[in-house]
Formats: structure tokens, sequence, C-alpha cells
């Protein structure tokens, strides 16, 4: 099978500082790639360049095939590349429904009536039902994560890129955003998943990233990541007593 | 009296009741943890001790002043320090120009460049990037340069608000290993977290926060993983 996303030689620098640096990797059709790293790594500038909110100096995106490197973030979108951020960035005044009618309307490009009937679909998935009539910007932490993924699938999106969607959030609501984005790549998507909880990145993802000063350091499976002395040294830090 | 006192705090958003009526102590030189589920009423606590929002009734004593009526910079000025979940840095200042703002109570203004040695010295990385937009730093970096910028203003009580979020294993232990280090040279430290393990580890002194109320304080020392849990979750 043919990647869905190829990242090759991708390279930004911001003033004298190479945020990514030659960086090259493939993910598979319903593939999970956990991304980890230390902080200043490049993971979201990595996110950022695939998606067009900042161009590479140097580099290709390849997405289906094409090479998308200078598209534009919204066209990107449409072609089904969606994204999350670190912090939650809702439209404050509307609803949690409406916030996702954004999403596929415009983002996936669909009419009300269709859009209408998948985000009733989405609502169910991220477990929002209840609170589909709530306005954004009154959801506690838990619900306004699951808005940001909740708007990332209204675009109907091939390639989900997931930035710290765990961050903040207690032992037992990570599990449930485990599950959330399992049952996303059963139906078919691929997911691109940065995040520093090491319970995440050891039970999501099929193989892990890592990356240092913009590199790819490591690309494998998670259990095989986490052993290497290298990854301890930089990421993990020594064992505590 | 306690270092910081609360007594009978409520606080309202319309008709929900966000806190009823609970009694916090910190005392001088602790470590305190603030625990529980997400919408617990952990925020909302925060933002009445540090002024943001006004309490519906209840009063909150800092060093032994009455500060529920104060703006939050006469709160600063007292030596409380938040630094706020969500990093809220100023995106179009430079790392340089964020943390001096941090230091623009008189008494901080005297010593801030000897402040900002100290916060270099606690995250180089910040260093490196001095004269760097605040929105070219990485999310992690963001959020040491609020902590830095908290210290800026030479706090003797500092509140971290989800300390360890977006920051690799590696940084947390650090920072864990430096609230320590402040703890050991005189400062009061209270944990919002949700590393549960953790942030009791290093605390003198817990309270679990389940819809709105206490639902456990104490020494973690006393505490089980059945009472935590029931605790968090009334299970």
């Amino acid at each position: 099978m043919s990647p869905i996303l190829t990242i090759n030689s991708l390279h930004k620098s911001f003033g004298k500082v190479a945020a990514v640096h030659d960086l090259s990797f493939e993910v598979e059709p319903r593939e999970i790639l956990g991304i980890i790293g230390p902080n200043g790594a490049g993971k979201t500038t990595t996110f950022n360049l695939i998606t067009g909110e900042i161009k590479p100096d140097k580099g290709e995106v390849i997405f289906g095939g094409k090479d998308v490197t200078y598209d534009s973030t919204y066209r990107k979108c449409r072609m089904g590349i969606a994204r999350t951020y670190q912090i939650p960035k809702p439209f404050v005044n509307m609803t949690v429904l409406e916030n996702l009618l954004v999403g596929a309307i415009y983002g996936a490009s669909e009419g009300y009536r269709q859009s209408r009937e998948k985000c009733e679909e989405i609502l169910e998935k991220t477990r929002l039902k209840t609170k589909r009539n709530a306005i954004a910007g009154s959801l506690p932490l838990l619900d306004r994560k699951r808005l940001e993924l909740a708007k990332a699938l209204a675009t109907d999106p091939t390639v989900l890129l997931v930035d710290e969607v765990a961050g903040g959030l207690t032992e037992s609501e990570v599990e449930e955003v485990l599950e959330i984005i399992h049952s996303v790549r059963k139906d078919g998507v691929s997911v691109l998943w940065v995040e520093h909880i090491i319970m995440a990145m050891q039970k999501g993802p099929d193989r892990l990233l890592v990356m240092n000063f913009g590199r790819n350091l490591f690309c494998g499976r998670p259990e095989e990541a986490f052993k290497s002395e290298e990854v301890q040294r930089i990421y993990l830090g020594a064992e505590e007593d | 009296m306690s270092l910081l006192e609360i007594r009978d705090l409520s606080v309202y958003y319309g008709e929900f009741l966000a806190l009823a009526g609970i009694d916090v102590d910190v005392e001088k030189r602790q470590v305190v943890s603030l625990m529980g589920a997400n919408s617990a009423g952990k925020s909302t606590l925060l933002k009445a001790i540090s002024g943001i929002l006004k309490p519906s009734t209840g009063t909150i004593n800092f060093v032994g002043k009455r500060i529920d009526g104060l703006e939050p910079h006469d709160i600063v000025a007292l030596g409380m320090s938040l630094v706020p979940e969500g990093r809220k840095i100023f995106s179009a200042l430079t790392v340089r120009e964020n943390l001096l703002i941090g230091s623009y109570t008189p008494r901080a203004r005297k010593t801030r460049n000897e402040t900002l040695g100290k916060v270099f010295q606690l995250f180089p990385a910040l260093k490196a990037r001095i004269h760097q937009k605040g929105t070219d730093l990485s999310g992690g970096e963001q959020q040491m340069l609020s902590i830095g910028r908290a210290l800026m203003s030479q706090p003797h009580f500092i509140i971290f608000d989800e300390l360890s979020l977006g920051l690799s294993p590696l940084v947390v232990k650090e920072l864990y290993k430096s609230v320590k280090k402040m703890n050991q040279e005189g400062m009061t430290v209270v944990l919002v977290e949700q590393d549960v393990k953790r942030s009791l580890k290093v605390s003198d002194y817990a309270y679990i926060l389940q819809e709105g109320k206490i639902s456990l304080k104490g020494s973690p020392r006393h505490f089980t993983e059945q009472t935590v849990k029931k605790a968090y979750f009334g299970l």
C-alpha cells in the first residue's frame, strides 16, 4: 500500500533556529503515528508545515500521491487534512453543533442537510450529544477537547493531525480520548498524534516518531522507542526514586 | 492566621453554583495541592484567589489582609503570583519583553536583572530565544515563559495551574525539582495538577474538590488510592 502522507526532507528555520531540519517520514492509510520529542523539537511546527499555516524553506509534503506543499490551508482542509490545536480554539459564542457545522459546510463543502446528519454522528462518537446546544465558550476542559476533535472530524479528513488533545485530562479521560482516536481510525482515517502523556503514546499509536532538534531521531514500534537509551536521555529523563 | 485563609467561599455563575462554601488554609512555606476532576471548581477557586473574579459570599485573607475585594495587580503586589492554565503569553512581544512585564511592581523592578538571570538559569531554552517573539516559541517553551513571567514579580506565594501541561516528561521532572528548590528557599506553593501521584508526592497538604465542595483534605501521607478515587468521582 502506498503511504497517504509523505514528508520529504522538510526544512524550516525561525531566524537562526532550525525548527524542522531535513525531516522525512511516511504515514500509511489507517495508521496511528504518534510523535514525541523534547519541547521545541519541532512537533507543532511540523503540523503547521503539513497544514500550510507556515511554508517550509525546503522539502515536500505529498498527500495522496500529490505534491501539496504550497497549497493553502483551506484547500488542504478540503482535500482531507484536518488538525486540532493544543489550546482548543472553538467559536466561543456559537453552540457545539454550530461549531461542527462550520467544519462540515465550509471545511468539507457540504450542504446543510447532509452536514447536519453527519454532525449528529460525530457528536455521538465524541460523546458531545447532550451538549449539542451548549455555548462552546462555557464548556469545561474535557468537552472543549472533545469539541476540538469533533470540529476537525466534521471536515471529513483522510488525515487527522492531533496536537496534545489529552493534556490536562485525568487518566480515565485520557482513556476515553484513546477510544475516540481508535474509532476514528476504524472509520478509515490516518492519525498523526503529538502527545506528552506516556500512557497514551504507549497504547495509542502503531508507530512512534521521535523528534529531536527538528530531526527524525527514531521511527518504529512504541515499545522499542521507550526502551531506547537515547529516548530516555533526551525525553523521559532518569527514573525517579 | 494562615498565610492564605479562605472561609465559606461561594461562587455562582448565573444560577450555577461553582463553589459551595469552602474553607481552605495554606500555611507559610507549604506545598499544597488542589485537585479534582475537570469542572470540579478548581479554576474558579484560583480565579477567586487571584482576584480575577469576585466571590458571591465568603472571605479570602492573604498575609493578614482581606483580598477578596482587591484587583489582581494589588494581590500581585502583596507577593502572590499565578501561572495560568493555557500559558496566556503576549505573542507579539519577545521573550525578554514578556518576562519584564512580570516585574512591573516597584519592589520587583529594583532587582529585575537579577531575577531575569535566575529565570534563565531555570530555563536555559528561554535564554537561547531571548529576542524571539512569543508566537515563535514551541508550546512547551511558552509554558516555561509563563512560569518565568510569574517568577519575575518575585512572589513568595506562587500558584501553578496545570504546571506540567504540554511539557515533556524530562522537563516536568526538572520543573518539579525546581518547585522543591523554590519551596526550600522559602516559597509557598499551590499546585493544581491532573498528575495526581506526582503532585501528592511533593505536597504537604492536599484538597480534593468535587462539584464545588471539598470532598477530601489532609496530608497526602494519610490518603489511599481508594480515598482519593472516592473523593474525585464520588464512587
